[in-house]
Order: C-alpha cells, then sequence, then structure tokens
C-alpha cells in the first residue's frame, strides 16, 4: 500500500523540476494536446473514453458521450491559456509559488469530474496524484495516458493510483507525504479524511452537493419551450447524479406561464425529448425503490407527470423534498424574486449551483450562500475558470509570498 | 370506517386462516378494503386517481400507497378526534416521522397477536426479557404496544431492561444470568448490538429452547452489524443454534408482522438468508420499481405489502425495502444492497426509512 503510494509520488516528484521549469507554451499545448486526444473519438484514448468508460458511467452512451463533449468544450480554444493568465493576474504582486506535491481524491459517480481539477493542476505546475474511487470509471486513468503519450517527461508528473485493500490505509499514507489534498465525495467521506490529514497538509474538501433552478416570472411570457428544453437538459445531464444536478425548480408566480404548466411542459417537451435523444442510464433497483416513494407522494399528495425515465412533480409551496435523481425533479411555486434566498439558505454550502431564469439581478443569496450563477441549461458545464465551493479553481495549488 | 367491513376483515384474522389456502378470499377482501379506502383516505385516491387504479383485477390492479405518505400526510379514514392509538416511527435523519392513527387497535392486536401466537410462542408461555422501552416511555412506539401484548398474553413474567430512554446493560445482564428455563428476548437491532458491546466477548448461555427475537434497523444509534453476522454473534453469547435467532419485520405503517421461520422449522435455510413467513391475511409482492408490476418469481423487487389488518389507514403499502419470494416467504435484502455511488451528489438517505 504505502510502497505504491511512494512509488507513485517518486515519480511525479521527480517529475516536478521539469514541470515547473517548462514553458507555458509547452505546458498548454501538452495539456491542449491531451484533452484534444480525448476529443478526437477515432483516437485510441478517445475511443475508449467513448465506449468501454462510457459503459462504466451507468449513463446511456449518448449521455456519457454530451458529459464528454461539453466538459472538453470548455477547455477548447485557447481556454487553458486564458486560465492560466487570469490566474497569474489574480495575484497581483505577490510571488506565486506552485504546492509540492497534489492528491486529487476522486468519487466516482460524475466520471468527467477529474478533468478540470488535473488540468488545473497541471496549469499551476503541481504533479497530481489522483486516487480514484474503487468503482472508477477511469477517465483520470486515460487522460494520464494521453498526458504521457503528448509529453513523456511531462507526463510523470501525473499519477493514478487505484485501491487497493483498505481505501482508508492508502489515503493516510498519500495524505502525509503530500503539500495539498483536493478531496471529493460525501461530507461523511470528507470529514473522514480531514480527520486522517496530519497538520502540515491543506484538504480542500468538495462534499455534498446539489443545484436549484430559479425561474422568474419575466421569463415566462415566451420561449418557454426553450426554457422547458434548457432546464430538461441540466435535469438529464449525469442523469441528475451530481453536486451540480438541480434537485428542485422555483417559479416565481405571475408570469405568463403557471408553475404548475411548467412542470409538465417541463416532462412532456424537456425531458421527454431528451429521453428520446440522449435516454437515462440503467436504474439501480435501490434507486428504483426511492423513485417509487418519491412519485407515489408526488402522486398522492401533489401532482405528477412522468414518462418512461423521467418525472417532474408539481408541489406548490410545499417544502421542498430531497428526490431520487435520476431525472425525477420536482418544481415549485414562490411569491417574489425576494423569497429566493431564504427557500434556497437552508442548503448553505452545499448549495453549489443556481441557474437563473429572467433577470438575475433580482435573485439575492444571503450568505454563506456562495454557488454558481448560470444561466438554465449550463449547469452542468461550468467554465474552467469558474469558483468552485466559493473558491478558485486554483485554491491551495499556489502559495503567495 | 363501515363497520360491516371492519367485521369481514376480523372474522378473517383467525386462527383457521393458518389452515387453509385463503388467498382468493384474502385478495377479495382486499379489494374491497381499497375500493372503500380510495373512497375516504385522501392521499389513497389521489393515488389511485393519478395511477388509475382498478380493483376488479386483484391487488395488482391498483397502486400502494408510498411509506413516506405517513411522514407528510395524515393516511387515515376517520377524523382525528376518533384516534383511539397514533404510533409513530422512529424517525429518520432528517427528523420527518411518520404517523399511523388507528381508530380502533382491536384489529392490530388481533393480527399481532395471531401471528406471534403462530412463530414465536407455539412452543408456550415463558418469561420474557424485553430490550425495549414500555408503553410509558414511548407511548407512540407500536414495538412497545406490540411487546406489551406478548407479556399480557404470552409471557410467564417480563422483565423491561430499558431505564430512560436507553438499554440498562446492567439489568438486562442480570436477567440473562439468572434464566432457569427457556427464556424469550425481544430487542431491537441496536439494543442488541449495545448489548454485544457491553458483554464484550462475554458468554451467558441460555437455557434450550430459549430464543431472540430481533427487529428494525439500526439508524445510526449503534454501530451497524450485518444480519448475518448479528445472528451469529448472539447465537454465540448465548449458546443458541442459530435457527432460534428470528427476525421480525414490522413497520408502523402496517398493523401485521413477518417473521422468520426458523423456529418454527426448526433449522434455518442452507444459505443461511432467513425467510420471512407472512400472515395469511398478507400479502407480499416484489415489484419492478418503474413499471410497478411484480417482478417473476424469484427475482428481486421493491417490496409491496398488502395487509387487510390496516383498516383504519390505507391497506397497500408501498415499502422502500428489497427482497425476493421463495415460494410463499420472503427474503428480505434490507434497503440498498450494493448501493451507486452517490460521491458528492446530495445524499437523500434521510429521506427514506420508516420501518418502526
Amino acid at each position: 500500500m504505502t510502497t505504491a503510494v511512494e512509488a507513485a509520488l517518486e515519480r511525479v516528484s521527480a517529475a516536478a523540476p521539469a514541470l515547473r521549469e517548462a514553458s507555458d507554451e509547452r505546458v498548454l499545448a501538452w495539456i491542449e494536446g491531451a484533452l484534444a486526444a480525448l476529443d478526437d473519438a477515432t483516437s485510441p484514448v478517445g475511443r475508449e473514453a467513448r465506449t468501454t468508460i462510457a459503459d462504466r458511467s451507468g449513463l446511456s452512451r449518448e449521455g456519457a458521450a454530451w458529459a464528454l463533449d461539453t466538459t472538453l468544450a470548455v477547455m477548447r480554444a485557447g481556454a487553458t491559456a486564458t486560465a492560466l493568465d487570469t490566474m497569474r493576474r489574480a495575484h497581483g504582486d505577490y510571488r506565486v509559488t506552485p504546492v509540492r506535491t497534489h492528491a486529487l481524491v476522486l468519487a466516482a459517480n460524475v466520471f468527467t469530474a477529474c478533468l478540470r481539477p488535473m488540468v488545473w493542476s497541471l496549469l499551476a505546475r503541481v504533479p497530481v496524484v489522483v486516487k480514484v474511487a474503487t468503482r472508477d470509471e477511469g477517465l483520470a486513468d486515460l487522460f494520464a495516458v494521453a498526458l504521457a503519450a503528448i509529453d513523456p517527461e511531462l507526463g510523470a508528473s501525473v499519477a493514478v493510483l487505484w485501491p487497493e485493500g483498505k481505501s482508508e490505509a492508502m489515503f493516510e499514507a498519500l495524505a502525509s507525504r503530500v503539500d495539498l489534498v483536493s478531496a471529493h465525495g460525501g461530507d461523511h467521506a470528507i470529514a473522514k479524511m480531514r480527520a486522517a490529514t496530519p497538520a502540515t497538509t491543506e484538504l480542500v474538501g468538495h462534499g455534498h452537493g446539489l443545484g436549484a433552478v430559479v425561474v422568474l416570472r419575466d421569463a415566462l411570457s415566451s420561449q418557454v419551450q426553450t426554457l422547458a428544453a434548457a432546464i430538461a437538459r441540466d435535469v438529464a445531464a449525469y442523469d441528475q447524479r451530481g453536486c451540480l444536478s438541480p434537485q428542485l425548480v422555483l417559479v416565481e408566480r405571475g408570469g405568463e406561464l403557471s408553475a404548475r404548466d411548467l412542470a409538465s411542459l417541463l416532462a412532456t417537451h424537456g425531458l421527454a425529448r431528451l429521453a428520446r435523444s440522449m435516454p437515462r442510464g440503467a436504474l439501480p433497483i435501490e434507486v428504483g425503490a426511492q423513485q417509487l416513494q418519491w412519485r407515489g407522494l408526488a402522486s398522492s399528495l401533489h401532482e405528477l407527470f412522468e414518462g418512461d425515465g423521467y418525472a417532474t412533480s408539481f408541489e406548490g409551496e410545499s417544502a421542498a423534498r430531497p428526490t431520487p435523481g435520476y431525472r425525477n425533479v420536482a418544481v415549485h411555486a414562490f411569491g417574489a424574486a425576494e423569497e429566493v434566498g431564504a427557500r434556497l439558505a437552508r442548503y448553505g454550502a452545499h448549495l453549489k449551483v443556481v441557474a437563473v431564469a429572467g433577470d438575475a439581478e433580482r435573485v439575492v443569496l444571503p450568505p454563506p450562500l456562495s454557488p454558481r450563477v448560470c444561466a438554465v441549461g449550463e449547469m452542468q458545464r461550468p467554465p474552467l475558470l469558474a469558483a468552485t465551493d466559493g473558491l478558485p479553481p486554483w485554491h491551495g495549488l499556489v502559495r503567495l509570498g | 370506517m363501515s363497520e360491516a367491513l371492519r367485521s369481514k376483515v376480523q372474522a378473517f384474522l383467525a386462527p383457521s386462516a393458518f389452515e387453509h389456502d385463503v388467498r382468493r378470499e384474502r385478495d377479495a377482501l382486499l379489494a374491497e378494503l381499497a375500493a372503500w379506502q380510495a373512497e375516504n383516505v385522501a392521499p389513497f385516491g389521489r393515488l389511485v386517481r393519478a395511477r388509475g387504479g382498478r380493483f376488479d383485477r386483484g391487488p395488482d390492479g391498483w397502486p400502494a400507497l408510498p411509506t413516506d405518505v405517513y411522514r407528510h400526510a395524515r393516511v387515515a379514514a376517520h377524523p382525528p378526534e376518533e384516534d383511539m392509538s397514533v404510533f409513530h416511527t422512529s424517525g429518520t435523519t432528517s427528523g420527518a416521522r411518520g404517523t399511523h392513527a388507528l381508530a380502533h387497535v382491536y384489529t392490530y392486536q388481533r393480527a399481532a397477536e395471531l401471528m406471534a401466537a403462530r412463530s414465536l410462542f407455539f412452543e408456550g408461555r415463558r418469561p420474557l426479557l424485553m430490550l425495549a422501552p414500555m408503553t410509558i416511555e414511548a407511548p407512540d412506539s407500536s414495538l412497545s404496544f406490540m411487546l406489551e401484548m406478548f407479556e399480557a398474553t404470552f409471557a410467564t413474567r417480563a422483565a423491561w431492561a430499558w431505564t430512560d430512554h436507553a438499554l440498562d446493560v446492567a439489568m438486562a445482564r442480570a436477567e440473562l444470568s439468572v434464566a432457569r428455563e427457556p427464556l424469550g428476548v425481544c430487542a431491537t437491532s441496536f439494543a442488541l448490538v449495545h448489548l454485544l458491546d457491553a458483554l464484550d466477548g462475554a458468554e451467558i448461555p441460555l437455557p434450550p429452547g430459549s430464543f431472540v427475537m430481533q427487529t428494525g434497523g439500526f439508524k445510526g444509534r449503534s454501530r451497524e452489524v450485518s444480519a448475518a453476522d448479528l445472528r451469529r454473534e448472539l447465537a454465540r453469547t448465548f449458546a443458541l443454534p442459530a435457527h432460534r435467532i428470528v427476525s421480525e419485520y414490522g413497520m408502523t405503517e402496517l398493523s401485521s408482522q413477518l417473521y422468520g421461520d426458523g423456529l418454527l422449522r426448526g433449522v434455518l435455510a442452507r444459505d443461511g438468508l432467513e425467510r420471512l413467513a407472512m400472515p395469511p391475511w398478507v400479502r407480499v409482492t416484489p415489484c419492478d420499481p418503474e413499471t410497478l408490476r411484480p417482478v417473476p418469481a424469484g427475482q428481486i423487487g421493491v417490496l409491496r405489502i398488502d395487509d387487510l389488518a390496516n383498516v383504519d389507514s390505507c391497506c397497500s403499502i408501498q415499502t422502500a425495502d428489497l427482497g425476493r419470494m421463495d415460494g410463499e416467504r420472503v427474503i428480505l435484502l434490507g434497503r440498498a444492497p450494493g448501493a451507486t455511488p452517490r460521491g458528492c451528489s446530495l445524499a437523500i438517505e434521510e429521506a427514506m426509512g420508516s420501518q418502526r
């Protein structure tokens, strides 16, 4: 266990000087080349990403292809160069020093979630050891292969560790030997990791999260089918399993379309179409048990609009309740934009993204809410420069002196 | 509710029901009861109208009410002022509790008594040790209500090792140690885990013929132990054969209970998986979560339970439990075996769970 960790760290640390001293042009060409290889469906890594890894994701092939394409899209066309430049300029006159080593701990439910933090680590010139989950789909490995193929010297600064035996032991061995741990996973898992991390290592946790959609009345006068289609994209992406997935849709009263009718339209126009063009993946039976409860309760106490592989409910102004995910989403009504903050405050730091349809200026979110605010249809496509949990995406990777 | 219908159900709850194949009569009475409840229990009526239920095609013709509904709405055919007993679920991590209001407890009592007589106490009356609170401490617990009925009906004497909302380990240890005749230990799973932890490996052999009835999950009140490990550890600690550790499966939203059949059969199934026997007035159907239809025999589904004894609320309950049938017996597989990775998506388990 320790040997595997030590070997990985020894390897990436040996590559650290080359990574730090490499020109920006070389680093950007390296990263962009590897991303392009993943983007190319005819390349070996691109093909594998769309077949074996897509199948492991639990998403449909179409769903996995959409996920990969939209994740890579935000890193195309010079986005990495812009990101690097922005990070440099963000620190003004400070002397910026990359930390020595970075351990990235992944959770296995959004198979593309590895790419963004890996890219940021390399842009910041920090060698990274990626510890994947037992059921990881394998995209981190594939990206590491692509990076090594483009530039073997720099590629040595990336290693991927698969759990062997007790995952906790591997984590402890890793956390005690790196400067930074970025941990993705559930709150309980992160709390355990935090407890097992020595004081000399910084841990940046990315725990449980959810998203919400807010539809203001000015967005309900025209183009409502486009609106429903955009919300449906946010719901259907990753089969609503990710921490950026919307768990509820809040609709302001007083628009030309009622919240109830938007719930219906979201099902019949938005999700029904996506069920054909980007079907949901297989429903695990334990989620099915939760879905039965969720949908049955909606039918019993509210109003349910369901189809093959999706459902929306209209639940008036009643309190939001957790959904099982997998394309089941509740629509609630509210009286005025001022109520949104109070409605969402209960989620605190767990609220990671809010998509607003209409005049976003009218939505004021009280502290400590710090979600990314975006347009509907964009929840699952955070730009490379988007803040993560209220922090810059390079947080922890550099020190200011 | 309709007194004629109540009388019909009560007449069905009889020892003779165990002696014959009464499934056809049960299903016919379930249809009659469900049709009446659809007219008189608002959430169930809405569900039936939304899902298009019919009562002339057997129980598969109408939908079952999810247990979650009991946490969000009153499910009763009578007004609150006519409540005779109100049972609450023990709650979930989200804090919401399910409520089951009964206009009469006789049907509940009768169902519980008949099935316990058949499954646990067929060897006769005996001393009982309860590792659970009495109703004076937990007035809204259906488990406490049932255990007090056990005491009144089946016990030569009973001790309750529970003080100030917690297991009284010293008393439990003392009662176990002095047992000289076959004892019945009735307990929640988490209380048993606390006891085992307190005993720290020490053995307290119980007189031959004793049994342990364990029920419920852990819900964060003790460390989690698998059913097989708990059975093994209890059998070792009390020097009992594994088949004398019996599971009771009940939930606040139901009025009937299922029991592991090991005690009755004198042996545990070879695969080590306990089979739960159901009373003849109960129908258990593993369902496909998407189509809501029964899964083919032997396949895993989400358990729907039709319970004739649920006369005051809804007789068709959709649980969140997974299981499969082995003939007329149920193999319970719990809530989420091999749970899918949820990673950083919001934990939703707190929304689930309403077992007593």
